[in-house]
Order: structure tokens, then sequence, then C-alpha cells
């Protein structure tokens, strides 16, 4: 019926897809405005690319398609991505990582706390690397997908999935490394400059 | 086997899915590895900081019920 320009049909679909809808495209963006800008967009293409829509898979397939490569065009689109230093965390995401970093040294790191604060500072993380590792990280290390999934939701071969997701580990653990070493060089730096 | 790096262990795949023979492998090796244990240490809290992410999602916004409620379209 949607494809036939029916608006309630519309409707329906905007109420039954757009949880959906949000929660992949706030696997991109850390702020409100910009999932409900992307996903506005996702909703103009889904209607307007409706009448191509063949009924072969699911439809809520087929919307996480489109609302996936929407979001990764976004994205890619944007400005470059920042690089992310000490300097720019917060004292909450410093904190939380300071402890994070003890927990892990002393074998406790299993007990994650769930805190905006993590999460604030994974999406950090996270935009400042290249769109496709964004993808396949909060899905398959973030949400457990499996790489079939991910090949069904952005159209790559699942070989590319694999090993997109091998180099994009390989960027987040270099990235989140940096960051330590980092950290511990200015905190050495102000344990000499207090003793000085 | 203890003095080969780990690295390739744990860029594999997630570090959840790690088996018990392997994780015990990687911890032999980053006793005696600095680097390696670096590299462990922050694919741990990169992996911590990944579930953190997903668990934090936006819901639909006002303008999207208002529509499913048979408010404006």
């Amino acid at each position: 019926m949607a494809r036939d320009g029916d608006e309630s049909a519309f409707a329906e679909i905007l109420r039954r897809y757009s949880p959906r809808v949000f929660r992949v495209a706030s696997r991109f963006f850390r702020q409100r405005s910009l999932v409900e800008e992307a996903a506005q967009e996702v909703f103009l293409k889904v209607f307007s690319e409706l009448g191509s829509f063949e009924g072969r898979g699911s439809l809520e397939g087929w919307l996480t398609r489109i609302a996936t490569n929407t979001c990764l065009n976004l994205v890619r689109s944007s400005k470059r991505r920042p690089e992310l230093i000490v300097s720019d965390l917060t004292e909450d995401e410093s904190s939380w990582l300071e402890n994070k970093l003890a927990a892990t040294a002393s074998e406790r790191h299993h007990a994650t706390e769930r805190s905006l604060v993590a999460a604030d500072l994974a999406g950090r993380v996270l935009q400042t690397m290249a769109p496709d590792d964004q993808l396949v990280l909060t899905m398959i290390d973030g949400e457990d997908a499996s790489v079939k999934d991910v090949a069904a939701t952005t159209g790559w071969s699942e070989s590319k999935v694999k090993v997109q997701a091998f180099r994009a580990r390989r960027r987040m653990r270099e990235a989140v490394e940096k960051l330590l070493r980092r950290k511990t060089t200015t905190a050495d730096t102000s344990v000499a400059e207090a003793g000085s | 086997m203890k003095s080969e790096h780990i690295i390739e262990i744990i860029e594999s795949g997630p570090l959840s899915h790690i088996g018990a023979d392997e994780l015990a492998r990687v911890r032999a090796h980053i006793a005696d590895c600095v680097k390696c244990e670096e590299a462990f240490t922050a694919a741990q809290i990169a992996a911590a900081l990944l579930k953190e992410h997903q668990l934090e999602s936006f819901a639909p916004s006002p303008f999207f019920s208002h529509t499913c409620h048979g408010g404006p379209s």
C-alpha cells in the first residue's frame, strides 16, 4: 500500500521502523540532532525508493541497508576526522580511562561499568576512525553481529567484512594505545613538575 | 610458543570470542613481552568501549511518534 502512495501506510512504516533506523544512526552519530537528521534522510530515501523494493527479502533488512549506507555516506561527506588527544578528554572520560587501565592491570576488567561517560568516550574514539571501520567495529565487536549480518547490511562481500574488521580492530587498538601512552606521559610530567 | 607475539590473536576477532587456550597463550606471552601487554590492555579497553557504545542509542523523537499516533504526517 505504501508503494501506491498510501499515507497511512507510510506512517505505519515510520512508526514500526523508526526505532531500528535510530539505532543504526546512533552507531554513527553522538548527537541527537545528527541522529535525527540522518533518520529523516533515511526515510526520505525509503519513501522515494519504496517502488523499487521487490519484496524478496524483509522490509526491515532493506530499510536497514538503506539506513546504513545513508549514514555511511553522511559520515564520509562530513569534515575530516579529528585526532583525539588526551587534552581533549573530559575529566570524567579521563578518570574512566584511568580506572579501566587500573582494573585491567589488576585483572578486574570483567566488571565493566555501564556508564554514559564510557559510551561518550567510545563515540569520540570511533569518530577519529574511517566510517567503514566504525561500522564493522560497532556491529561485530559491539553488537556481536556476524560477518554475514554485516555483509547483508552493507552489501559488501564476507571477505571484505573480515578484512575490514581485522584492520579496524588494529586501528582502534592503536588509537587507544596512543591515548594511554600520552596519558602516562602527561601523568609522568605532572609528577615531575610537582616534585621540582 | 611463548616467544610468538600475540597481536594476531587479539585482532583476529572480538576479544570476547578468544578461547580459553588462546587466552592462556596470550597471558603467558604478555608476562614477558611489554609491547604485547600494552597491546592487549589497549585491546581490552577498546573492546569495553565498543560494548559501552552499543548501549547508547537514541530513541525516535516526538515527530516520529506523533506521526504514528495519527498526528501530523
